[in-house]
């Protein structure tokens, strides 16, 4: 008995099965002929209006490997319905210039190859780093460009590839003895200043023989050359400072209008700090070319930069600014501004943006940062020994799930979205006591998009108020009482107007929009001023 | 009698006036044909420098074209993408490697028919003084190097008189920041293609001399790099991660 159960229990799992598999195969087939029916609408779709997204050779608009729809693409070039990174001729890579040494990645092919680079998927051996030296510089550069680079200065090539970053390769150059190479030239006994190195290289000519004298300038006395002090002064390459020529044109100590008759000044190297006013930028001193970048002072020709010096033609050029509101800001410091004054959370005029301000070069430098709110400017500041430096950047607003968030703790999280967590007001049908608002709202481009009805529609808010009628007339409000209140219309102006370029405000100039921007209906009926 | 003498005294004045004004802007052209000596390589560097300026004024406002492709229009001017993505939300591709080679390409496109123009002036003009001329065609090449931009015109130019002069290569110069400035146009490529953008005020540690302004614009970004010391400058367009206005989904038309 146990036995013929069992056996009409496997019969059951059986034809279960065999009815599994039946209707697996009667919905594979139904599959199947969806498939190839969803592919028909696919091509009819292709062929009409909705266009199916390719990787392009070339778009109609002149940009080369871009996934876009198949109608946007021009139509003598390739084009494939597959991502630009699955293709070979428009998969990016290293495009290298054997001509310049130099290699710039996400590449696509056939933009390499049509402008005579070589392409690899991977970065070549020729784009390996390594260090540079050219005379009492450095560059952090490949080997075939420090070849370019030692031509143009007309230097030998120094390469050290076993020198793995640009920190180190600065230290080894700034290692370097420096001093005066005196050799014959045109029978007379000349000098340059330059490093042992390549006083080495004027020495291997084997015409030239000649001296290094560390830390010696070639119009010190005791070498004999044909070179003395001048009033001459000149901006040395990579220097920040104002440097005092000799009669052979060599670099010799910081201007220092005091120095000019001191022959230890003329003979041995000073330091930096052993020169005038080390601690100050000495800017547009007579005197003193003692410039420092670092605190806003450059070495430049009085005819570019204006002033007036004892000797020479250089002086220590101001590279720091004055703000818009007559503050002194320092030569890279960058600050914010903006369109609204006001800064509140989640009340941003239509129409305003964030910008950028750069202090570069005594120039005040603006950059806007994305319009429509799209990026907005972060700024901070660090204090240093010459006061406080600020830093700023335009950075994505990230608003676009602020809605979507339920809780405050999601919604304040700063490190996923820019919203903020307004207590008292629910969203749509929510539930929840608060919502959560964009910080910064959107702007919409209402003028030619649909979209901003979707984002402002977001906040709409129904409120059904019951009231219960009292035996003897008169009524008593029972239900959502709260909506009837004067605060209740203000607090949901407000959502609205967190929400991007929504509700009832006037623009960044001051002006009201042609709409009212905000509607409050009680029963259908707009409601009446009080 | 005295009024018609006054008179004709006025007129030579104007003549005189109208005639140094005339050659004041003719001066370059002057300076070369006055010269009892035709020098070839001043002859052709008077000829060649206004297409120059002309031809360069043009690529520096271009991103480096002069007639741009793909562009944005601002202020009127069709600024090149040379970094570009028709997508959202991803960073660009590069339109335009080897940036250097490539203006040099489109100032030997610009300046080519004009050099041998000057070329062909030049022989007419030695012909006027008797010379006989052969030997004129060339082929002229432009190299763009730190500081300068050199354009020489490979010829086997022989000018015969009582001597014979063999002309090998007529080389002229402009100095110019622009190396350095498309070297920098090509790092910031180099950037928003991997990063989607870019900081501006790495550039300024590293090069005093530059001012960089980028303006951002539906997406676009236009740079302007500007030497302040030399005053020249190079603009180009990048379309890089961009962030659309809205969700970006729901668009008209």
């Amino acid at each position: 008995m146990v036995n013929d159960e069992n056996k009409i229990v496997n019969k059951i799992l059986i034809d279960n099965t065999r009815a599994i598999m039946r209707n697996r195969y009667v919905l594979g087939f139904i599959l199947m002929i969806l498939g190839v029916f969803l592919f028909t609408i696919n091509i009819n779709f292709s062929s009409g209006e909705v266009s199916a997204t390719v990787c392009c050779e070339k778009t109609t608009s002149g940009a080369y490997c871009q996934n876009v729809p198949s109608n946007e693409c021009d139509p003598s070039s390739r084009q494939v319905p597959t991502s630009c990174d699955s293709t070979s001729y428009c998969k990016a890579g290293t495009c290298y210039d054997s001509n310049e040494g130099t290699c710039l990645d996400n590449t696509p092919q056939l933009v390499c190859n049509a402008n005579d680079g070589i392409w690899s998927e991977n970065s070549p051996a020729q784009c390996e780093l390594g260090c540079c030296i050219l005379g009492d510089q450095a560059a952090f550069v490949s080997l075939v460009r420090c070849k370019k680079l030692s031509a143009f200065l007309g230097l030998q090539a120094n390469f050290d590839k076993t020198i793995g970053n640009e920190v180190a390769c600065v230290a080894k150059v700034q290692q370097q003895d420096r001093g005066a190479c005196v050799f014959e030239s045109d029978f007379q006994k000349t000098c340059r200043f330059t490093t042992r190195g390549e006083c080495g290289a004027i020495n291997n000519n084997g015409t030239n023989a000649g001296a290094f004298y560390k830390d010696k300038l070639c119009s010190a006395e005791e070498l004999g050359t044909i070179c003395g002090p001048s009033t001459k002064t000149a901006c040395a390459p990579g220097k920040d400072e104002v440097y005092f020529l000799d009669t052979c044109g060599n670099a010799a100590n910081i201007y220092d209008a005091s120095k000019y008759s001191d022959k230890d000044y003329w003979t041995n190297v000073k330091l930096k700090g052993e020169s005038c006013n080390p601690s100050s930028a000495n800017t547009a001193s007579s005197s003193c070319g003692n410039c420092n970048y670092l605190q806003g002072s450059y070495c430049r020709a009085t005819d570019v930069s204006g002033g007036k010096t004892s000797y020479g033609d250089n002086i220590c050029a101001d590279l720091n600014c004055i703000d818009e509101n007559g503050a002194k800001r320092k030569h890279g410091e960058s600050w914010c501004i903006s369109d609204d004054t006001k800064k509140v959370e989640g009340e941003q005029k239509v129409g305003s943006r964030f910008y950028r301000r750069i202090c570069m070069n005594n120039q005040v430098v603006t950059e806007p940062c994305e319009d429509l709110r799209a990026e907005e400017c972060v700024e901070d500041s660090i204090e240093t020994s010459s006061g406080s430096f600020s830093q700023a950047a335009c950075r994505v607003n990230r608003w676009q799930d602020c809605i979507a968030q339920t809780e405050k703790q999601d919604c304040e999280n700063t490190d996923r979205r820019d919203c903020f967590w307004k207590e008292g007001v629910t969203l749509g049908n929510a539930t929840i006591n608060g919502a959560c608002l964009p910080r910064v709202g959107p702007g919409l481009a209402f003028w030619n998009s649909e979209e901003s009805k979707v984002v402002c529609g977001a906040g709409n808010k129904l409120c059904v108020v019951k009231f219960e009628k009292g035996l003897f007339g008169g009524e008593k409000c029972i239900s959502n009482c709260e909506c009837l209140e004067p605060g209740w219309e203000k607090d949901y102006g407000e959502v609205c107007s967190a929400m991007g370029d929504c509700g009832s405000s006037l623009n960044y100039v001051g002006k009201k929009g042609f709409r009212e921007g905000l509607k409050i209906l009680i029963n259908g009926e707009p409601k009446e001023e009080a | 009698m005295e009024k018609r003498g006054q008179v004709t005294i006025f007129i030579i004045v104007a003549i005189v006036i109208v005639a140094v004004f005339l050659a004041f802007l003719v001066y370059p052209r002057v300076r070369v044909l006055v010269s009892s000596d035709v020098n070839p390589s001043s002859y052709l560097k008077a000829c060649l420098e206004p297409e120059l300026e002309d031809t360069l004024g043009v690529l520096v406002n271009h991103g480096g074209y002069y007639e741009p492709t793909n562009y944005v229009l601002y202020k009127g001017e069709k600024i090149q993408y040379l970094c570009y993505t028709a997508e959202n939300y991803k960073p660009c591709i590069v339109q335009q490697p080897l940036l250097v080679r490539h203006v040099e390409q489109e100032l030997k496109a610009k300046l080519g028919p004009k050099a041998r123009q000057c070329m062909n002036d030049l022989k007419v003009l030695y012909e006027q003084k008797g010379y006989q001329v052969s030997g004129l065609s060339g082929e002229i090449n432009v190299s763009i190097v730190p500081d300068k931009i050199f354009i020489q015109y490979d010829t086997s130019l022989i000018v015969s008189k009582e001597q014979t002069q063999t002309f090998r290569q007529l080389e002229i110069s402009k100095d110019s920041k622009i190396y350095d400035l498309l070297l920098t146009a090509t790092s910031i490529v180099q950037f928003e293609s991997t990063l989607g953008d870019s900081e501006t005020l790495l550039y300024v540690q590293f090069y005093p001399d530059l001012i960089i302004e980028k303006l951002k614009k539906e997406g676009d970004t236009i740079y302007t790099l500007r030497n302040v010391v030399s005053e020249d400058k190079f603009t180009f367009a990048t379309r890089s991660l961009v962030w659309p206005s809205g969700y970006g989904v729901i668009q008209n038309g």
